[in-house]
């Protein structure tokens, strides 16, 4: 038990190295897009250690244990993420459910301690956040809701297993409809344009960070690495059939990643009820409707 | 001991309190408080009056029917009298009329002998609710009920005509070996029943009710929903029971005729604003409830229902008029927080509030449960679902009202009530806890009532 | 040996004694409903796990009684709350109208449970059932509004009066009162009558739409002790109507095959998903934090219809499970609020803010309760959930599963709004300085009560062993359970294993936290406010249509049901004025009119 707790706070870490490191290549390759030099790859990691490193304001406990609530329920959700075959932590125990509902304990933690800041830009952008959540999260819950109904597990490592098992197709293409309900609710999850109403810089400065310096929005920071992580990882799992090897891994995930970096550079900003409404009217419907073709008709490719 | 003296000692006690004004209030009290006791020392009988046997002289009957109905009424009519007499001592000699001609009602065995009682009781009601101060109301009440009456003695005597006797059981008996078309004698019994909705407040016949009840004071008020109520109720169903065939077409009418009083009484009562509209629209609709009973055979449940009712409306009209009576006038706003500085009254309205919803610890609910599993036992499922649906509009207007009277924060009514009401009030109240928590005797009694042939006159 | 009727008998006398304590010093009558009622739990408690629940009956009549794990299941867990709860009664005791009444409607509606749970009888159990319902019903209006009784007679007089009816069909099916005996008699037409006469009570004490208006109005206006007991103990009763519809009686309907589901169990299923949803966004725009709660306890009792109408074990134990939860939940969520309701006054979000600084106690007993109504590890709202989504989708039923998700995430929306406005945020200047924490004597149920929404959360097993047996009872294979995990259809929980993790990585961050700089302290006007000089407390506090751009989407339509039930309301008055205008009036000659028609219908009918 103890080592398996060990090695998934491993994971965790080598989480947070990946996705920073991704995401500073990203930021590079955005940057070369709009005729730009871009910051270092390494950028990210840089400007988490000076924040980590600075003294910061405090507004009271609840927003220091929020930070810890947070960056501890992340990590923890962290642990359980199968990075491929044989790099996991609890084989059988990688529920999706857990990362469905631990990762919200994460989010609880953020949100409990960016209200507690006192300041109402942050509750604006919590309320913005979950908001994006119910509008995103359910025509995804039911995407794979028909992928756990196909297969009958909802072991995460299984999914991926039953991907790479003969005569079984990744779930991308064999679940089309279901597949681009995904990559919108991924985007959506990543806080990527044009959903990313609850940052919003520029109209409610960034939201629930707006508060936060120094170690706490260091902490932050890691949190949120993780989490992206945890996201797009669950995707190549889920969608992608999973990873053989370590290589295989960072090949998919970093595609994933920069795929979906790549559309958001050309996309403006929804406002937050437009988010509601685009999702419960398209994505739903497709996913829907995927689910009955897919349970009822048994149509897989 | 005679049945016989239940009627004649008040008739002479009236005669004697015309005389002594002065003690009238002194001998009604103590008539009627004498009638309750007697009837514990009177036997079961059929007496016979005038030396004439049966079919052609005039006949009491008490038996267990009758002697049941008559400590209700008796018993019911001394508290109301109790509460009141000081106050309404030129009415003595009325009420002791009235006690005789209830009493006589309740006892007779004779069909004309009935209407002859009904008539004197229901002038004594005319003249009682003089009281009210409304003439216009009174003459109404008059007016229909003479109408009523009529419409009853008509119906006798085509029957009379027919079968040429004029004694209840006889009749009876006569109805059912004569082999006559049974639309025959449906015309004669659609009168007579008419004749008697129109006392028992079956709608449409009772357009007089909103206006002597809903100006009622504390005598006439209890006095007419609760002592004539269960009188008329007890001479309904035995008419029902023993006399009367309801089949085909006039089958139909008649359980149309309740059916339509038990909705159309709750949906009115639903939308009244006035506290005794609230109580007399909810009484339209017991009295069709316990018909129906009577009607579907379930004599002994249809009679303690009746006595529930009976009971449960003197403790309301009671509190209520004595209130209005006070205040000026029964709007649930003048109303509003009566209880809060008289609790002992308002638990006891309360109880009775919640013994007519039949809601559980309460003699109410043991009836209302006993009446459903009869008409389940007989397979009739349109009843019990509408008493059941009419029970939830029952409901909400009872508690809507009964939190009205609770609750209130500032600007509370001033109502004094005296001791021997509130005396009245708490002990009826207990009873009608008692009866719902020990209900042995409750189905004990109703299996009783239920058993007895009375109409052989044999079963004594 | 303990004997039931003598529990029964003690709980009905010591109701009575609380209000005799209660005339003396109303504390007495409140400090009785403790004693009572804890001194009922842990009896009925001790001595039913124990198994030595003695059935014999030798005063009270026609009463009879039964042990059965289902009913022992139920009894335990409402008296559980009510002993919670009762320990809030001494402070509150003060604000009521009549103390001693309330003091005695607590117990005697508390002894009602017993009555229903125990009893192999139909009759005694309506009799309890109806008891409870007046009781309680004098209960609610000693809160803020009298309207809230009327609307909640109303809608249990539907809901009994639907189960009498039930009752009576299988009385004559059976011949008998036996409750297991009418329930196995019922066949063929009467089984689909009695079917929906058990639903339609079920959903009407559950508060499940279309039958839930009542549940905002009486939660959010009771007084605040009573609220949880509503919430968190009553409306269940709604749930054991329902086991007995869905379990226990089989109407021959038509299965539909692609879901392997009876069509009865089916429409159930989907006005549970509606219930679930409605609740839901309901609760999103409420600022009365009771009314959210109320609105949230419609939502979770759709969770409990729906698992109950999927008819597997999972799904049956998802639900029983569910229900001990959502009670543990709801209860502690409604106790918080009501502490707060008590110390300043209001429970309206957008007159509060801030209470954190001064009741930071309250404010953790909320934030564990709601993190297990939203269904998040390592509390015990997580793992009923999972349970339910194993059934769900085991059966591959899309659109419910929708459902259940949106009431999941969607509850993530509206347990935050009170977190958010109410607790934290700018402390409200009325405030400062005169708010305090809790007594103590309120803050030991509350903190109890976390403390089970904790245990369920990592020790499942301890419960779910026991509605194994409930489910073993009703007929059904038990959920594969072991020394930690629980075996559901599509994969393995180890809840243990969760909130180790979750350990570790709160300690791993707190690790971070320490290690790094101290941060300076500054106060909560020490904001960001991109320039603007921002003066006051209530400016800098967003509490007001907290989720408005979401509400606004369905603000339109939200008082359609209300509508339904108002415009009923006036029909049956307007029929009223209708006959009273025809039949009522000073003119004697329109009765003889009336009579004169209906002596036409015979002629017309038999003679002419």
């Amino acid at each position: 038990m103890m080592l398996s707790m060990l090695y998934g706070v491993g994971i965790a870490f080598f989480g947070f190295v990946l996705h920073t490191s991704v995401a500073g290549i990203n930021r590079k390759i955005s940057g070369r897009l709009q005729k730009r030099y871009g910051p270092k790859w390494y950028q990210e990691f840089l400007d988490i250690f000076k924040l980590l490193s600075k003294r910061a304001t405090s507004h009271g406990w609840i927003f220091d244990f929020g930070v810890i609530m947070a960056l501890g329920g992340i990590i923890a959700t962290a642990m359980f993420i199968p990075v491929t075959n044989n790099f996991l932590a609890f084989p059988d125990f990688d529920n999706f459910f857990i990362f469905a509902y631990l990762i919200a304990v994460g989010m609880l933690g953020m949100a409990m301690s960016a209200s507690g800041s006192g300041n109402p830009l942050a509750s604006i952008g919590v309320m913005r956040a979950l908001t994006t959540m119910l509008a995103y999260d359910i025509p995804y819950m039911v995407v794979i809701v028909t992928i756990i109904k196909l297969t009958g597990t909802s072991s995460i490592s299984g999914l991926a297993l039953y991907q790479q098992a003969a005569g079984n197709n990744w779930f991308i293409v064999a679940l089309p409809l279901g597949a681009i309900v995904a990559v919108l609710a991924l985007m959506a999850g990543l806080g990527k344009k044009p959903f990313e109403t609850y940052i919003a810089p520029a109209e409610i400065a960034s939201g629930p960070l707006v508060e936060y310096g120094g170690k706490q929005l260091g902490m932050l920071f890691i949190m949120m690495e993780i989490t992206h992580f945890i996201e797009v990882s669950l995707f190549v799992n889920l969608f992608l059939g999973g990873a053989e090897n370590i290589f295989i891994f960072l090949v998919k995930y970093f595609a994933v990643y920069t795929a979906l970096s790549l559309i958001s550079n050309v996309y403006a900003r929804f406002k937050i009820d437009q988010v509601v409404l685009f999702f419960y009217k398209w994505p739903l419907l497709i996913a829907i409707v995927q689910g009955f073709i897919a349970i009822y008709l048994g149509w897989v490719i | 001991m005679s049945a016989i003296l239940l009627i004649v000692i008040p008739l002479l006690a009236a005669f004697l309190s015309i005389l002594v004004k002065k003690y009238s209030a002194n001998i009604l009290l103590v008539v009627s408080f004498a009638s309750v006791v007697l009837l514990n020392y009177i036997p079961l009988e059929v007496i016979t009056i005038g030396g004439f046997a049966a079919p052609y002289g005039i006949n009491l009957i008490l038996d267990q029917y009758s002697l049941i109905a008559l400590y209700a009424v008796n018993v019911l009519f001394f508290l109301v009298v109790a509460i009141n007499c000081a106050k309404f001592k030129k009415l003595s000699s009325i009420l002791l009329v009235a006690l005789a001609g209830l009493n006589g009602m309740i006892l007779t065995g004779d069909l004309f002998n009935l209407f002859v009682f009904m008539e004197v009781s229901g002038i004594a009601a005319y003249l009682m609710t003089t009281t009210n101060q409304k003439p216009l109301a009174t003459f109404n009440y008059l007016v229909q009920g003479t109408v009523g009456s009529s419409l009853y003695l008509l119906g006798l005597i085509l029957l009379y005509a027919m079968f040429g006797t004029l004694n209840m059981q006889d009749m009876a008996f006569q109805i059912s070996s004569s082999g006559y078309h049974i639309a025959v004698t449906a015309f004669p019994f659609l009168l007579m029943f008419i004749g008697f909705g129109v006392e028992a407040k079956l709608l449409p016949f009772n357009s007089w009710v909103q206006g002597i009840l809903g100006s009622s004071n504390r005598l006439t008020g209890p006095m007419i929903a609760s002592v004539y109520a269960a009188a008329i109720g007890f001479v309904l169903g035995r008419l029902l029971t023993e006399l009367f065939v309801f089949e085909g077409t006039l089958l139909l009418i008649v359980t149309a005729i309740l059916g339509f009083s038990i909705v159309a009484g709750e949906a009115m009562a639903f939308g009244a604003k006035k506290v005794r509209e609230i109580l007399l629209f909810s009484s339209i609709a017991q009295a069709a409830l316990v018909a129906l009973v009577f009607l579907s055979g379930f004599t002994g449940l249809a009679a303690l229902l009746l006595i529930a009712n009976t009971a449960g409306k003197l403790i309301l009209f009671l509190i209520t008029n004595t209130a209005t009576d006070q205040l000026g006038n029964d709007d649930i706003s003048t109303l509003q927080g009566l209880f809060v500085n008289n609790k002992v009254v308002g638990v006891s309205f309360t109880v009775a509030v919640l013994n007519v919803l039949g809601l559980p610890m309460f003699f109410g609910f043991v009836l209302k449960m006993n009446i459903l599993l009869e008409f389940f036992q007989t397979d009739h499922l349109l009843w019990p679902a509408v008493i059941l649906i009419v029970s939830v509009v029952e409901g909400i207007y009872f508690i809507r009202l009964l939190l009205k009277l609770w609750f209130k924060e500032s600007d509370l009514p001033q109502v004094e009530f005296e001791f021997t009401l509130k005396y009245v009030v708490v002990v009826v109240a207990a009873l009608l806890i008692l009866f719902g928590v020990y209900t042995a005797p409750v189905e004990q009694a109703a299996d009783d009532l239920t058993a007895i042939q009375y109409i052989e006159g044999g079963n004594l | 040996m303990a004997s039931i009727e003598l529990l029964l008998i003690i709980a009905l006398a010591s109701g009575f004694l609380a209000y005799l304590l209660g005339r003396v010093n109303r504390v007495y009558g409140a400090i009785v409903t403790i004693v009572s009622s804890m001194f009922v739990f842990s009896s009925l408690a001790y001595f039913g796990f124990t198994d030595s629940l003695d059935t014999t009956v030798s005063i009270l009549p026609y009463v009879t009684f039964q042990v059965t794990y289902l009913g022992m299941f139920f009894a335990v867990m409402i008296t559980f709350i009510y002993a919670m709860v009762s320990f809030f009664n001494p402070m509150f005791i003060k604000d009521y109208k009549y103390p001693g009444a309330y003091s005695m409607l607590y117990i005697l509606s508390m002894a009602g449970v017993i009555g229903v749970f125990f009893t192999d009888n139909f009759m005694v159990m309506f009799f309890f059932f109806e008891f409870i319902v007046w009781t309680s019903m004098f209960l609610i209006p000693l809160g803020h509004s009298r309207k809230a009784a009327v609307s909640y007679y109303a809608f249990s007089a539907v809901g009994s009066f639907a189960l009498l009816f039930a009752i009576f069909m299988m009385r004559e099916a059976a011949g008998s009162f036996g409750i297991n005996a009418g329930l196995a008699a019922i066949s063929g037409t009467n089984a689909i009558v009695v079917f929906i006469l058990l639903i339609v009570s079920a959903f009407a004490k559950l508060g499940a739409f279309p039958l839930h208006t009542w549940l905002p109005i009486a939660h959010g206006n009771a007084p605040h002790p009573f609220s949880p007991v509503l919430s968190g103990a009553l409306v269940k009763l709604g749930a054991f109507v329902a086991v007995m519809a869905l379990i226990k009686i089989t109407p021959n309907s038509y299965v539909i095959v692609a879901l392997d589901l009876p069509l009865a169990q089916y429409l159930v299923a989907i006005f549970a998903g509606l219930s679930i949803v409605f609740g839901t966004l309901m609760a999103i725009r409420q600022d009365d934090a009771k009314k959210l709660l109320a609105y949230s306890s419609m939502s979770h009792g759709g969770y409990i219809l729906l698992a109950f109408s999927l008819g597997s074990s999972i799904g049956l134990s998802g639900g029983f499970y569910h229900i001990v939860t959502h009670a543990l939940a709801t209860g502690a969520a409604f106790l918080a609020i009501a502490a707060v309701g008590r110390q300043t006054g209001t429970t309206k979000m957008s007159e509060l803010g801030g209470v954190i600084q001064k009741m930071p106690v309250t404010y953790v007993v909320y934030l564990i309760a709601i993190i297990s109504m939203a269904g998040i590890p390592p509390m015990g709202g997580f793992i009923s959930k999972w349970l339910i989504f194993q059934a769900v989708i085991d059966k591959g039923l899309i659109l419910l599963a929708a459902a259940v998700f949106f009431g999941s995430i969607g509850s993530f929306l509206y347990v935050f709004r009170p977190l958010a406005a109410l607790f934290l945020g700018q402390e409200k200047p009325q405030f400062k300085g005169i708010l305090k924490e809790a007594p103590v004597i309120m803050l030991i149920p509350m903190i109890v009560l976390s403390g089970m929404n904790l245990v369920t959360g990592i020790f499942p097993n301890i419960f779910l062993q026991f509605i194994n047996k409930v489910i073993v009872e009703l007929g059904m294979a038990p959920v594969v359970l072991g020394t930690y995990t629980i075996q559901g259809t599509n994969g393995i929980l180890d809840p243990l294993q969760i909130t180790i993790a979750f350990g570790i990585g709160v300690v791993i961050a707190f690790i971070i936290f320490i290690l790094l700089k101290k941060s300076k302290q500054v106060g909560l006007m020490d904001t960001y406010t991109a320039g603007n000089f921002i003066y006051s407390e209530e400016l800098m506090h967003y509490s007001v249509d907290f989720y408005a751009p979401i509400e606004r989407l369905y603000e339109k339509h939200t008082t359609h049901v209300q509508d339904m039930y108002k415009s009923l309301e006036n029909k049956v008055k307007e029929f009223g004025n209708v006959v009273k205008y025809f039949f009522f009036t000073n003119k004697p000659e329109i009765t003889v009119f009336w009579i004169l028609i209906i002596i036409g219908a015979l002629l017309w009918g038999d003679l002419l």
